[in-house]
């Protein structure tokens, strides 16, 4: 029984960690491919770190989704971790930081209609893309700081 | 509008039976850590998950979880 238990919780480390490096490169790679596409940051931080960091970010986002993948694949054929990780505690986290990402995505919205009705400076896609990083970022940061509390238990 | 908070045994009937959390989450299918935030009143389990926590130490669910104001 020990085992089992010490078998999922070592997943559920793994899973969170994979988490976290996914949500920095996420976080590396997705604002500086906007900033690219939208030729904006050039004259503050330069092309070269620009490319640097996009390469970074995807890396680390595009490993640790396998990583994630992996994981999930190796889950479906362990009924018992498979229950564990995925049992109420985990379900209610996950909605919890949805909840959290809508709040999110929602204040962002009033944000950028403020911003367009007094500056009017701003596309359509920009607001589209800033608000999938918002979108994402919330959602799994949320969810990492819900379901990564730690606790004292024995 | 009134409060009410669920307040359980788990630490205690674990205790009478020398078991750990991580023992009990394996026995109802779950991780040590809901059982620790079930038992902290962190989080309010389900009725299944409270009708197994019960059945797990062999008690009726009114002897594990009770209703406060």
């Amino acid at each position: 029984m020990e085992n089992s238990q010490e078998l999922a919780e070592q997943l559920e480390k793994k899973r969170l960690k994979y988490l976290k490096i996914n949500l920095i490169g996420f976080i590396i790679w997705y604002p500086s491919l906007i900033a690219n596409t939208h030729d904006v940051a050039f004259h503050v931080i330069g092309t070269g770190m620009l490319v640097i960091s996009n390469l970074i970010g995807f890396i680390l986002w595009a490993w640790s989704l396998r990583k994630i993948t992996s994981l999930g694949k190796m889950l479906k054929s362990n009924k018992l971790m498979l229950e564990i990780l995925g049992d109420e505690f985990f379900k209610e986290n996950q909605k919890k930081s949805f909840r959290m990402a809508l709040i999110a995505i929602g204040v962002s919205q009033i944000v950028f209609i403020l911003w367009t009705t007094l500056s009017g400076d701003i596309s359509g896609r920009l607001v589209a893309e800033l608000g999938i990083l918002i979108l994402v970022t919330a959602h799994v940061g949320s969810f990492i700081f819900y379901q990564g509390k730690e606790d004292d238990g024995v | 509008m009134m409060e009410f908070e669920l307040i359980n045994t788990i630490k205690v009937e674990r205790a009478k039976r020398n078991m750990t959390q991580a023992d009990l989450a394996i026995m109802i299918r779950v991780s040590r850590k809901t059982i620790n935030t079930i038992e902290t009143g962190k989080f309010v389990p389900s009725t299944i998950t409270a009708f197994r926590i019960a059945k797990a130490f062999g008690l009726k669910v009114e002897e594990i979880f009770e209703l406060k104001e």
